[in-house]
């Protein structure tokens, strides 16, 4: 595929657009008087054009066969437009602020008093023991706080991915969550539908969750709401 | 939070990053809900470390290294790649594809499927996003020289591999004429 004049690496970085001006005449000059030469240009060319079309409109992530409102139901719709709202929050908190915004916060600082009346979203993604008693115990202080203080509180607990595995019927967390639902009527438990749906595929039977649990389309669809209603964003 | 959603053209250029990772992310795994999952874990991740990007082109950079990493971890996870009778056919595609871009988009991608995750990975960075050599040894922490070789060897063995399985297309038939961008 070499022309005795220009190197194949030099073909490709034609085609990619890699070459300056002067590196780029010498290659157009050579396939003027080499045919080969400039067959294969029209070739890389169209290779490159080929994956491009491949790809253009891929089939969207499958829907959850349930429960998921209508006008998300086309085309992955929910999903792609979490993940756009998520961007939107991560890219801005990028690209204009060198510290974290307000509305996300490290699990220490929970240990702060919060404004009254606030409401904070606890993320939970990975099945860490340690993490997650971590987070549970930060969550529990801060009920606590809300109660002795008077200060009205809304406290939602977001698990998907691995650690949806925390409000599986069989989490080791269990009784904890059932007594902090038992003494708390401002916490909620939330599961992913999107990791239930993977494990549902992934073990060929509908996961169980605590009774104390309920299912919700997906966590970022729910995080995402919440932040767009002013709550405080807290990763687990 | 407002200031974000004021900013129409900001949206704007967010959702063609959306778009942009998703497209990429199934090209290289083939599978519409693992590439969901890749880009929601990318910008799970992401979330997790701020950090302040001089133009879009470096946050763009930035994000597919992250959804690189993703995709890293995935394959440690599962060690396999999905194979290909699973492959998702592109009839998946949506009404608007007419039967010989479908036909043509899932040859093309069945003789992508066929190369090395990593020449793949190349190819598809490179000839879908134009990211430079060097904005790819970054996405993927590898020296730009292997960018280049791999690139070279990716695109011989598709075109191999399209000369066998579909010689028309390889050879510049009329089908690519009846897609339109």
């Amino acid at each position: 595929m070499n022309s005795p004049h220009i190197p194949e690496s030099q073909l490709h970085a034609y085609v990619d657009g890699q070459l300056d001006t002067h590196e780029r005449a010498e290659v157009l000059d050579a396939t003027r008087t080499d045919a080969e030469l400039a067959r294969q240009l029209a070739e890389l060319n169209r290779l490159k054009e080929l994956v491009r079309l491949a790809y253009q409109n891929p089939p969207p992530p499958r829907q959850l066969p349930h429960s998921r409102p209508a006008r998300l139901s086309r085309s992955g719709q929910a999903i792609a437009a979490s993940c756009l709202l998520t961007l939107g929050l991560v890219a801005g908190w990028w690209a204009h602020t060198p510290a974290p915004g307000p509305g996300f916060q490290e699990l220490s600082q929970l240990d702060q008093p919060i404004p009254p009346g606030d409401r904070v979203l606890l993320h939970i993604s990975k099945m860490d023991t340690q993490r997650i008693t971590h987070a549970l115990d930060k969550a529990e202080r801060l009920l606590q706080n809300s109660v002795q203080q008077h200060r009205p509180l809304q406290l939602e607990i977001v698990a998907n991915a691995e650690g949806l595995g925390m409000l599986r019927e069989d989490s080791p967390f269990g009784d904890r969550i059932r007594t902090m639902r038992q003494q708390h009527t401002n916490v909620r438990f939330l599961a992913c539908g999107i990791a239930m749906e993977n494990a549902r595929l992934k073990e060929g039977r509908e996961p169980k969750l605590l009774p104390e649990a309920n299912k919700i389309n997906a966590a970022l669809e729910q995080i995402l709401g919440r932040l767009k209603e002013g709550w405080i964003y807290v990763k687990g | 939070m407002g200031f974000f959603w004021q900013n129409k053209q900001f949206e704007q250029t967010l959702n063609l990053h959306w778009q942009r990772l998703y497209r990429q992310a199934y090209a290289w795994c083939h599978d519409p809900q693992l590439a969901g999952d890749l880009v929601q874990e990318t910008l799970s991740r992401s979330c997790r470390r701020p950090y302040q990007f001089e133009n879009d082109k470096a946050l763009g950079v930035w994000l597919y290294k992250v959804m690189n990493n993703c995709w890293r971890d995935h394959h440690r996870q599962q060690r396999e790649m999905v194979p290909l009778d699973e492959m998702h056919m592109v009839t998946e595609s949506g009404p608007d594809l007419s039967l010989a871009q479908q036909q043509l988009q899932h040859t093309v991608q069945q003789a992508m499927a066929q190369l090395k995750a990593d020449h793949r990975q190349i190819i598809t960075l490179i000839d879908m996003e134009e990211f430079s050599y060097t904005e790819v040894a970054e996405i993927l922490d590898i020296p730009t020289g292997t960018v280049m070789s791999r690139l070279s060897r990716g695109r011989q063995q598709l075109k191999l591999i399209l000369e066998k399985t579909s010689p028309s297309l390889a050879a510049g038939g009329t089908t690519i004429r009846s897609i339109k961008p």
